[in-house]
């Protein structure tokens, strides 16, 4: 963390002349030296990095160069778009990819199955922009059944916008969520196939079966909850690459969100919102990883005993 | 007389291609038909890509060969196509065809040099830190697990869009191939030490690199003559794997628009100009270099499975 915000410090300061971007290039110098003075670009490099973390604390970022307004009020607006269409296409990833996986592991010699491993090979080598650009020639453009970009009409409720309540709304979140689970889904149901292949094989399974359980519960009941331990810490880590991805599926849709914000920024160079990004993304990354260590704790009663021994 | 024609007899260029036929790697390649097949594909990409100015119909970079007149011209198989585009031809009159066989050049090229580069910076590290161990080792090892809790595709990003922040607009251009080269291989060098370091400690405690340090050949000596041709089999693996996915990554940054300038078109380019007009019903501009993209990711990727199987003794 502390590696990401020197990166994003010199990513602020040694970008560019802050300066020249602020006041124009027509500006003379007694007025340069003043804006100096005030951004504090007069102090050492350690008292500004000082300064540079004290700042980020109060969640003061500065003002945009491309936006001319506060990073802060900038990212609040586009959090909402991004946090939904990731929360969805994680939903969507879960709820098809287990049931996927569990199915390939249980008829592994069937026609579907055959079938699904194919296709799941195939979403784990197209790039997503590919499938999203795909999606969008099928159902956008030669269907016209679904929008392509935007997000549909918003709806306020307080400080967050949302289009979960709308149709259109909805609609526009279709294509994009899709896209975004595919690879997810795709990686989900390998692994949740191969560790389910897994446990199928281990003593306990033969022992219910020995028993006489149904195979419902046996399926169901030994097998997928053995075998969701392992996926749960691996879904907790991909939640990150969903945010990465999210970059991709932003500008292939223009759907305006963090991502599509960081790399319009790119192009325009504008040094504060880059660092305010870099500085969220390893935020987020350490506190899903934090998250996701205690989770494995509480999932797998192995870990307390040990702890208590 | 017979016994001295023995040895050429075997050095014979009959005798060398039967002996390849019988070795396992052989045996494992020809067994499998999708193998063969993915083989077959990516040799073609890559006979395309050296031999690019000659296989092309047209060349995508003389103004001249290029006309407005020609533009927006769909593939042969549909109607109203000129038969000389094959593939049809992009908003400024330019062959999709030549442009995809320019553009496979440029992608395999980027990503060979990203991942020789990324292998380098990789095996290196992974050697010092296998071979050295202690404070050196915990701390490469350190950095690549901070690394390696983000996803490449996200490193790529932001060290492409970091390098860029610093050098300002207006910087791009010929600069920006060795921008994504740089940034693809800073993504994926973890990959690259981390299998090195683990197949180092095995082979450091073999009896033959002990000899080696009785007979008291330096440490880089060792190193390099000894330890470095006996990891290259999971350096190889991993190269493969890495290739398919250094070209996809390379195809993504261009898309976004970071990558290469569309003065020098990779696939990602080319998909990147198509997507403005796949609403107006120009689908080809996009889909097909998108096709040949998906393509040769998809064959190196399951020539790399299926190197990985066949060097694995483990699965043989």
């Amino acid at each position: 963390m502390i590696g990401v915000a020197l990166v994003s410090f010199a990513v602020f300061n040694f970008a560019g002349d802050p300066v020249t971007n602020l006041v124009g290039m027509q500006s003379t110098d007694e007025k340069r030296e003043e804006v100096r003075e005030s951004l504090g670009l007069n102090d050492s490099v350690p008292e500004q990095f000082f300064n540079f973390v004290s700042r980020s604390v109060n969640l003061e970022f500065g003002i945009s160069f491309q936006h001319r307004r506060l990073v802060t009020d900038v990212i609040a607006e586009r959090l909402p778009a991004t946090l939904e269409l990731s929360i969805v296409a994680a939903l969507l990833a879960l709820l098809i990819g287990v049931p996927l996986g569990v199915y390939t592991a249980l008829r592994r010699d069937s026609v579907v199955s055959q079938f699904v491993m194919s296709l799941s090979l195939i979403g784990v080598s197209l790039p997503t922009f590919l499938i999203g650009i795909l999606l969008i020639y099928i159902f956008a453009v030669t269907f016209r059944i679904l929008p392509s970009f935007g997000r549909g009409e918003v709806v306020d409720i307080g400080f967050w916008s949302t289009g979960l309540l709308t149709i259109s709304g909805l609609k526009s979140l279709i294509l994009p969520s899709i896209t975004l689970a595919m690879f997810q889904m795709t990686l989900i149901m390998r692994l949740v196939r191969s560790e389910m292949l897994e446990v199928l094989r281990t003593d306990f399974i033969q022992f219910a079966r020995a028993r006489g359980l149904t195979n419902k519960v046996v399926n169901f009941t030994y097998a997928l909850m053995n075998t969701l331990v392992p996926v749960l810490t691996v879904v907790g880590l991909q939640l990150g690459s969903i945010i990465a991805f999210s970059l991709i599926t932003e500008t292939v849709f223009q759907w305006p969100g963090l991502g599509l914000m960081f790399i319009s920024a790119v192009f325009e160079v504008d040094v504060p919102i880059i660092s305010t990004y870099l500085l969220l993304v390893a935020l987020f990354f350490v506190s899903i990883n934090l998250a996701v260590d205690l989770l494995y704790y509480i999932v797998d009663p192995r870990l307390r005993v040990a702890q208590s021994q | 007389m017979k016994i001295a024609s023995r040895p050429t007899n075997r050095r014979s260029p009959k005798r060398i291609f039967e002996n390849v036929l019988k070795s396992d790697i052989a045996r494992s390649f020809l067994r499998s038909k999708v193998t063969i097949l993915v083989g077959c594909i990516t040799l073609i990409f890559v006979v395309t890509a050296l031999f690019a100015p000659w296989m092309a119909p047209h060349n995508p970079y003389d103004p001249e060969s290029i006309s407005v007149m020609n533009s927006f011209l769909p593939p042969a198989w549909v109607e109203g196509a000129d038969i000389r585009f094959i593939l049809g031809t992009d908003p400024v009159g330019r062959d999709v065809l030549s442009a995809i066989i320019y553009g496979t050049r440029t992608s395999l090229g980027i990503g060979l040099a990203s991942v020789i580069l990324a292998a380098t910076v990789g095996v290196t590290l992974g050697l010092i830190s296998g071979y050295y161990g202690g404070g050196v080792d915990a701390f490469i090892m350190r950095i690549a697990e901070i690394q390696l809790t983000f996803p490449d595709i996200l490193i790529a990003l932001l060290v492409d869009g970091i390098i860029r922040s610093f050098l300002g607009p207006g910087h791009h251009g010929n600069i920006s191939i060795f921008v994504v080269i740089l940034a693809i291989s800073l993504a994926y060098w973890v990959h690259f030490a981390r299998v090195v370091r683990a197949t180092t400690l095995v082979e450091k405690s073999k009896d033959y690199v002990n000899a080696a340090r009785i007979a008291k050949k330096s440490s880089v000596y060792i190193m390099a003559r000894h330890l470095l041709p006996n990891i290259l089999g999971p350096v190889l693996v991993i190269a493969t794997i890495n290739l398919a996915l250094a070209i996809v990554t390379e195809a993504t940054l261009s898309f976004l628009g970071l990558g290469l300038p569309p003065t020098q078109p990779s696939l990602g380019t080319l998909i990147r100009v198509g997507n403005d007009y796949l609403f107006s019903g120009e689908w080809w501009i996009a889909i097909v270099p998108g096709a040949v993209l998906a393509v040769m990711g998809l064959s190196v990727n399951l020539l790399g499975d299926w190197l990985r199987d066949a060097l694995n003794p483990k699965l043989r």
